[in-house]
């Protein structure tokens, strides 16, 4: 069994039962705990609810790039919404792992996103003569929205975050930097680089491919036994329940 | 050293640990820009090392490796002590953190840890324990200063069934006593049905939930609730805009576990609606006004646009540039405006005991480094209000007011400071 055997039908599968374990773990301690509070709410009606949900969501985001740009830039807009969240779960690769997982996540297939914005490096190996746009619903965007593009930007934001954790913890003596920010962002750079080499088959060669795609995978599936473990949970739980705890606490019962 | 830790729910356990150290919350907090090591997630990273190593598998088995260590020392404590009073609770990093992380909350148990551990400013906490107790019923300065206020009033008293029931605590008329009055001009000049208490009700009730002892907090709103209750009024109201407001307002009935047949109000909130329904009428005053908003009664308390329409109403009102949520606090609460020398002689004249000559050298030296904190911490405010062209800085809250003041003098900046009701009270028709 190569590496790549063991990472798509043993490790992965062993990763997300461990992620279902700690998922079920981490959100059923809140519904444990929970006790309930006597309040009056203020009730300023449904317009400022709806009004301050968007608020509460949008608030941090508009403060983040008033306060902080490089932060707001490289942490929020290249390693998440343009890095991170296009290229995991639109890039026509993942979609196709994971629709095999999860047959309805199908339905985004439309969406997919090219690994190139033209038939790439792919023409080596097999020339056509020419140069062909890849035909997708995003049009012109793919020469934004490609594989390759998303790839710089999650590697801008991680490098980022990389430096930004070591210079805070050796320079600024910051409390908040741990050992889990030292291991799990040299993790995610694994993953997007192995991602990118295995999309452009490089080092050239069939067996090579399937060692830097296996080796993709497998980090992947540390990443995704580890996810329940580590603040990255914030991204199916911690972001979610925090905003719409805060939308409650501040707009709804105190009206603010 | 054993410490006595808090119990989570699932909201102090959101705060605990949803953070990721992403920082957004730095530039909000007034005391970051006094040093970057008070910023909210370097504060509140105090007490998640303690909870790390109390609640988490992780945390019990690597400690350090992975951010979970507990106090060895009282020296440790003391430092931590520094770190927890360095935070007015203002809640800007609780609406700046993109995950609805409260810093403010995670250093308020903090500090309940170190209350418990004897480990807290001593004005605070004899303050604290003195409202809770019911002491300050019976302080013979109290009492007297209460029946002088009685006497000089012509108000009704311990009326029962009264519409309003005017909240007086012993720091309204220490801090605010001209409010005090004029609230109850008003009051008569608006025809409305209303009631003084035949006591004070609180010192600046609950001074507990700012020094950490929820025993303290529990008590004297117990009191306050039963005394309030055998008056029934149907509404109370406070003109204190600091943290007064939003306990009683919200938190007052989760601590009883029980609500209460009275509402309780803002007197910005009655003064708009005494307006809405003409009950009062106001001379327009030529006078450039902004209105800064409490952190407890704005962004804690839910009251932003009721000052704001009084205000409009009779005075050329123009926002600060940061308002509302986004306002920027002074830097006075959270008992950052009471570690002050000469708030500590102030309170030591009122008490007739020498608070500040029974204080430790240590502790002298943690409330002049706190005091230098307090200024430089003003400076982001100070240039609010300079940018906003007012040429009055009005709002609700006494530890605002004197922060404000203190700040104009101190950065040369050509304002006066009052409070809502006497600006009112001067514009009554």
């Amino acid at each position: 069994m190569d590496l790549y055997q063991l990472a798509v039908f043993v490790l992965f599968p062993l990763a997300l039962y461990i992620f279902a374990f700690g998922a079920a773990y981490r959100i059923f301690r809140y519904v444990f705990l929970y006790e309930k509070g006597v309040y009056v709410p203020r009730g300023r009606g449904a317009g400022h609810a709806i009004k301050e949900l968007i608020m509460t969501f949008l608030r941090p985001i508009i403060f983040a790039f008033r306060t902080n740009p490089v932060e707001a830039f490289a942490g929020l807009v290249a390693l998440h919404f343009v890095g991170l969240i296009l290229l995991v779960f639109l890039l026509a690769q993942h979609i196709a792992y994971l629709e095999y997982l999860i047959p309805f996540y199908g339905v985004l297939r439309p969406l997919a996103i090219p690994i190139s914005s033209t038939t790439g490096a792919i023409q080596v190996t097999t020339p056509t003569g020419y140069v062909q746009r890849v035909e997708s619903i995003w049009g012109p965007l793919t020469i934004i929205l490609n594989g390759d593009v998303l790839t710089v930007f999650a590697l801008i934001g991680i490098v980022y975050k990389m430096v930004e954790k070591l210079v805070d913890k050796l320079w600024h003596k910051s409390k908040r930097v741990r050992i889990g920010d030292l291991l799990i962002w040299p993790l995610l750079f694994v993953i997007v680089v192995t991602g990118w080499l295995a999309a452009h088959h490089y080092p050239p060669g069939v067996d090579s491919y399937m060692f830097v795609l296996g080796l993709h995978i497998a980090s992947a599936a540390a990443f995704v036994a580890v996810w329940p473990f580590t603040k990255y949970f914030h991204f199916l739980w911690g972001y979610w329940y925090g905003k719409l705890h805060e939308w409650y606490d501040l707009a709804l019962k105190r009206g603010a | 050293m054993q410490l006595q830790l808090p119990k989570l729910n699932p909201v102090t356990l959101h705060y605990f640990e949803n953070c990721v150290g992403c920082g957004a919350c730095a530039p909000s907090c007034p005391y970051f820009y006094v040093d970057e090591k008070y910023a909210p997630v370097e504060k509140a990273e105090i007490l998640r090392q303690m909870l790390r190593k109390k609640y988490t598998l992780a945390g019990k088995l690597l400690g350090p490796l992975v951010g979970a260590k507990m106090p060895k020392s009282e020296d440790i404590l003391w430092e931590y002590l520094e770190y927890a009073y360095r935070c007015t609770n203002c809640g800007h990093c609780y609406v700046a953190c993109p995950y609805g992380i409260d810093s403010g909350a995670m250093v308020r148990l903090l500090r309940q840890t170190l209350y418990k551990a004897e480990v807290a400013p001593t004005l605070m906490r004899n303050f604290a324990q003195f409202e809770g107790e019911g002491l300050y019923l019976s302080h013979p300065a109290i009492k007297s200063m209460w029946e002088e206020f009685l006497k000089a009033t012509e108000a009704p008293v311990g009326k029962k069934g009264a519409r309003v029931l005017f909240l007086v605590t012993v720091m309204d008329l220490v801090l605010m006593r001209d409010a005090v009055f004029n609230t109850i001009k008003i009051l008569k000049k608006a025809g409305e049905d209303f009631t003084l208490p035949e006591r004070p009700l609180g010192v600046r009730p609950p001074i507990g939930a700012v020094v950490g002892n929820p025993d303290a907090v529990k008590k004297v709103i117990t009191d306050i609730v039963s005394y309030i209750e055998t008056l029934s009024p149907q509404i109370v109201i406070t003109i204190d805009g600091g943290f007064v407001y939003p306990n009683l307002r919200f938190e007052a009935t989760n601590v009883l576990k029980k609500k209460f047949s009275f509402k309780v109000l803002h007197i910005s909130e009655l003064l708009a609606e005494y307006l809405r329904e003409n009950k009062l009428k106001l001379k327009k005053l030529d006078i450039a006004t902004t209105w800064h908003d409490p952190c407890q009664l704005g962004r804690r308390g839910g009251v932003f646009e009721e000052p704001r329409i009084v205000l409009e109403n009779f005075t050329n009102f123009r926002d600060m540039p940061h308002n509302r949520q986004n306002s920027i606090c002074c830097g006075g609460g959270g008992g950052m405006g009471c570690l002050l020398e000469e708030e500590h002689m102030a309170m030591s004249k009122l008490l007739g005991v020498d608070i500040w000559s029974s204080l430790s050298e240590r502790e002298k030296s943690f409330i002049k480094r706190s005091e230098a904190a307090y200024y430089k911490a003003i400076e982001r405010k100070m240039e609010d209000v300079k940018k906003s062209g007012a040429k009055a800085v009005v709002t609700a809250c006494p530890v605002c007011i004197a922060t404000i003041a203190r700040g104009a003098k101190l950065y040369g900046v050509n304002v006066e400071v009052d409070h809502l009701v006497n600006l009112v009270a001067k514009a009554l028709e």
